[in-house]
Order: C-alpha cells, then structure tokens, then sequence
C-alpha cells in the first residue's frame, strides 16, 4: 500500500503530539507516582488556551503554546491542590471526574466553542513562512525532543529524586525534609504542561478542534501509550505512542474497537509486563542499549 | 544549665479519639547525651517520637528544639531544622538504590524555594553520601535496591538517611529490634560511635540491657505518662518500673 506524505506526516505529527502527552503522564504517574487518569482534559486545556488566544486574541502560535503550557500548568496545579487530600483511590476517580467536568465546561460554554467547536486554528509562521505538514512534523518533533530533554534534565535534578521519594512513600519523603504537598502539585502540574503542549500541536494541525477531541476515553489512550511504552523511561512514551497510533491504522479492523483494545492493552500489560516493553528492566530495553553502544563504539572507533 | 537542653517536651498529652496515648510527658534531653526511652508495649514511645517529629498535633503541649518551638510545624520543615528520625519499621524508598535513599536527605537543604531545579548528580554530593554509607557499614550495598535489603541492613539505611540530614539530633526507634543478639551490639557500638563524634541521641528502645548499657539518662513510659527517669541503674532498680515490666507480684514477693 503505497502511503501518501501527507498521511505519513499526519500519522507522524499526531505520534509526536501524544508522545509528549504521554511523556507528561510518566512524569506524574511513573515518576511521582500520582495518579492521573484524566491526562487528556489537560490536553483540552492546552488545545483550547491556543486556539482561542491565536482566534480570538489574534497572537501568534509561539505566543500561544507559551500560553497553553501556562495555562495546563496551573490546571494541573489546581487538580494537584485537590489531590492532596485524597487517598489513591478517590485520586483515580477525581482525575477522571475532572476530565469530564472540563470537556462539559468546554460543551456549555459559548467562549470554547461548545458543541460546534473553534474553527479556523491557523498555522504556525517562522520568517513569515507558514509551518504546514511535513514541516509542521519536523516542529512537533523537535518540541517532543526539547520537552524529552527536559524530562532527562529533571531526573538528574533534586525535583527528580524527590518524585521518586513522594512515589515511594511520602511520610519517609517528609522525613527527610521533602514537602509532599508542593511536589505533588507540582508533579500534577508538570504533567498536565506536557499535555497541554501537545493540545497545542494538536489544535494548530487540525484547525479546529471540538469538546469530544478530549473526553476520557482520550485519556484512556494516553494512558495505555505511557504503560506500553513503560511508565519509567522517555523513549517509552514515545515508543508507546507510536504503537497505539499506528496498530488501528495498520489493522484497520482495529479501528472500530479502540476503546476495547486500549483497555485490553492495559490490563494485559499490568498482568504480564507492568513495567512496560521498554521499562526498566525490560530485554528489550536492554538489548537496544547494547546495540546503541556497539553502535556509538564502531563510531568512536573503540 | 538551659542552653544544655537541646530539646524538650512539655506536658505533651495526644489524644487518638478516646485513646489517650500520651499524658503530660515533659522530658529534656541533654547535648551530647544518649537519652533512653523505655516503656512496655503501647506505653507510647512511638507516638512521643511522632509528635517530635511532627507527623502528629499534641493535644496539649510544647515540643522545643534549642528553645524555639517546633510543635504544629510540619514534618519537612522540623527534618530541616535538625530533627533525624528512624521508623520503627524500617521503610525507606523501596526501589531506590541505597545511594539514592542517602541522597534523597542529603537533599533537605535544596527542596525548600526553588533549590530542586538544581542537579544532584554532583560528586562532592555523592562523596558526601559514600561517606554516611561507611560510617554505617553499608558500603557493600550501595547499589542495591532498599526495599531488597535484609532487616538488619535496612535499619542501618535508616539511620543512614538520619544522618544525612547533619541532625542535631538523631531519634532512633527500636533500632535493634529484629536483629541477631552479634548484630545487635555491632549497632549499639555505633550509636555510641556517632554519639562520641557529638550527635545528641534519642533512644527508643525494648531491649532494656542494651537501653541501660547505652543511656546516659532515661525515661520510663507507662500508659502514656512518665513512671520514672534517671540514671539508668536508678531507673531499673525503681520498684514501679519493676512492676510495670514484671507484673506486680514480682516486685512484691
Ligand atoms: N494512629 C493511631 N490511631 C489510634 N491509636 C493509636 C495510633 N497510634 C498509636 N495508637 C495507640 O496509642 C498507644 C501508644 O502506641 P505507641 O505506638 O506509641 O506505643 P509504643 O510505646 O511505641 O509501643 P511499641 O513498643 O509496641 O512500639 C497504643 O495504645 C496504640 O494502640
Ligand atoms: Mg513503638
């Protein structure tokens, strides 16, 4: 089947939009091991804060994706400010609740469109020329890069080891002088900015996006790319992405049961493999390591 | 004589709904002294170390650190101000290699403002976490997971991630519980190494003989009060402390 650059650079743009939100969720669930199974209404929020800046407010793309990080942060701020007092449990149930109170905010209020949407997102311009398909790819990608960069730079930071600590207990985390609170809302926060980058992305390459394009079972998907991929590495959300972008398009009979087969990934992956095909101590994971090296090593020529 | 008193208690009481755990338990603990806490099962050592630390509100009453008052403040906050606490039970972080428990607190001085965006990948930070590794005896494990450790290695790890918080004073919880009677007095040796380098140690303990032998001072809990405090061949010849461990009769026939 031959495949068209246009599709190849769609596939590819939406791959790169996903990785990072999933990437967001591996920083909040993985690392910080705070649960977030409503990731995509961050993506809402970002998708929504860039479109109606560059629409309404008529600023650029490059404003506008500052605008929706901003924006996504401190969403994510004010779900980690809830979180505190929540046990595990209600967390999960909260986080979803949350996703369905944003996509209705965005159904019943007029300023987001409601059921008819925001139309007209327009393109990003870079020296006056317009950022369209394979080129828009190659942007997307390069934020997936920056924002994986970031994500490799917080864990060599104290942020990083303090996540690991919250995720591992918090009373020992408090006991060596870690305020749990702070780090929590700042791990919902961090995530949520990740989601709502890869809104952005979204949004302007489309054109128009509605409520639906948020709605839990997005969620669902972002979470299911972040468990494929293995909850605690960078390449795995990536990795991740790409498998669950790319099964129902390759197994077009997929298609008409995503849903199911988000799930079944899900469930399946926690039961055999939860920490994911590229987790930690996966073979995989391993072995492309090995080859990396060989490969850098023929380079270096040692 | 007051500037000795690194840290006090006042008519500490806590309430758990009807249970009351603690009733007016004022204790001073002296600089540069091992402190021995000793007291039957439930007689709410552990509940006096919560309230120190500040995982727990007392009902009543004052907790001062160096004569400033650290009562209602939160458990990060009294950990930065000097206060090192090991769990009865060890816990630690789990999946974290030992190094990385041990610099998770050495961290304390960076997670307060906006510290954290720093690296901690730094060598003189690593050095100084080999360096608390060591003095612990746990330099054969520095890369194993925490949560892999056998008992007696990970309550070393606590006290490790104690000391690496550079505390004023270091509150140990039954530190030898579970251990081997050989394991047992090669901990008891280091409390007193650590404490002859100038660390003031707080001593919850069960195992009374290694209690006496290490205590400059100590305090018997009862129900939640103070049965009594002393020396401690003072405090073990007290008829009531007697009593309290061995059952009325005993003391009497
Ligand atoms: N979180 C809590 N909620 C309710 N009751 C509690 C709680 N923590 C402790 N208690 C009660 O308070 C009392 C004192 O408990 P504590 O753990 O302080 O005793 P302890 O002296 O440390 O005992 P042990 O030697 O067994 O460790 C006990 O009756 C206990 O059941
Ligand atoms: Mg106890």
């Amino acid at each position: 089947m031959p495949i068209s650059t246009g599709y190849a650079a769609t596939l590819l743009t939406v791959i790169a939009a996903y990785g990072i939100a999933a990437l967001g969720l591996n920083i909040t669930m993985g690392r910080a091991g705070q649960v977030n199974l409503g990731q995509a209404a961050f993506v809402g929020v970002g998708a929504m804060a860039s479109a109606i800046a560059t629409v309404r407010y008529s600023l650029s793309f490059w404003e506008a994706i500052i605008i929706a990080a901003l924006a996504s942060f401190l969403a994510g701020a004010a779900l980690g400010v809830v979180s505190i007092r929540l046990r595990e449990d209600f967390l999960a149930i909260t986080t979803i609740g949350f996703n369905f109170i944003v996509v209705y905010v965005f159904l019943y209020y007029k300023f987001f469109g409601g059921s008819y949407g925001i139309i007209g997102i327009p393109k990003p311009t870079l020296l006056g020329m317009r950022i369209t398909g394979f080129a828009y790819t190659i942007m997307s990608w390069t934020i997936l890069l920056l924002l994986a960069a970031l994500a490799l730079y917080i864990d060599k930071t104290w942020l990083g080891l303090a996540f690991e600590a919250l995720r591992d207990n918090e009373e020992v985390a408090e006991s060596v002088g870690i305020d749990v609170r702070k780090y929590k809302i700042l791990a919902f926060a961090i995530g949520a900015m990740y989601g709502g980058v890869a809104g952005s992305i979204l949004a302007h390459f489309k054109g128009y996006i509605v409520y639906s394009d948020f709605a839990f079972p997005y969620s669902i998907m972002i979470l299911s790319m972040s468990i494929v991929g293995g909850m605690d590495t960078i390449v795995g959300a990536i990795v991740g992405s790409a498998m669950i972008i790319l099964l129902p398009e390759i197994f077009r009979p997929l298609m008409e049961y995503r849903m199911i087969m988000y799930t079944a990934i899900i469930v399946l992956m926690l039961y055999f493999k939860p920490e994911g095909l590229l987790g930690r101590e996966s073979k995989w994971l391993i072995s492309l390591r090995r080859i990396l090296r060989a490969w850098s090593g023929g380079i270096r020529g040692d | 004589m007051i500037n000795n008193i690194i840290l006090e208690t006042r008519n500490i009481t806590k309430y758990f709904g009807g249970i009351r755990a603690l009733n007016n338990v004022s204790i001073k603990i002296r600089k540069g002294s091992i402190t021995g806490i000793i007291g039957p099962n439930g007689a709410g050592k552990t509940t006096l170390f919560r309230v120190i630390a500040g995982f727990l509100k007392p009902t009543k009453g004052e907790v001062l650190l160096e004569s400033k008052r650290i009562d209602g403040k939160p458990p990060h906050i009294v950990a930065s101000m000097g206060v090192g606490f090991t769990f009865q039970v060890p816990q630690g972080f789990p999946s974290l290699s030992v190094l990385d428990n041990v610099i998770a607190a050495i961290g304390w001085r960076f997670y307060r403002g906006m510290g954290f965006i720093k690296r901690r990948t730094k060598s003189d930070i690593i050095g100084e976490a080999y360096k608390i590794i060591k003095k612990v005896g746990l330099e054969d494990y520095v890369e194993r997971k925490a949560g892999e450790l056998p008992l007696g290695l990970q309550k070393r790890l606590e006290i490790a991630r104690a000391l690496a918080l550079d505390p004023k004073i270091l509150m140990l919880d039954e530190p030898v519980a579970g251990m081997s009677a050989e394991e047992a007095m090669e901990l008891a040796g280091l409390v007193r190494e650590l404490n002859r380098g100038g660390l003031t140690v707080m001593l919850i303990e069960h195992n009374v003989p290694i209690a006496v032998e290490l205590s400059d001072y100590m305090y018997v809990l009862h129900y939640g009060e103070v049965l009594a405090e002393g020396k401690p061949e003072e405090v073990t010849s007290d008829r009531r402390v007697i009593e309290a461990y061995l059952g009325a009769g005993y003391a009497s026939g």
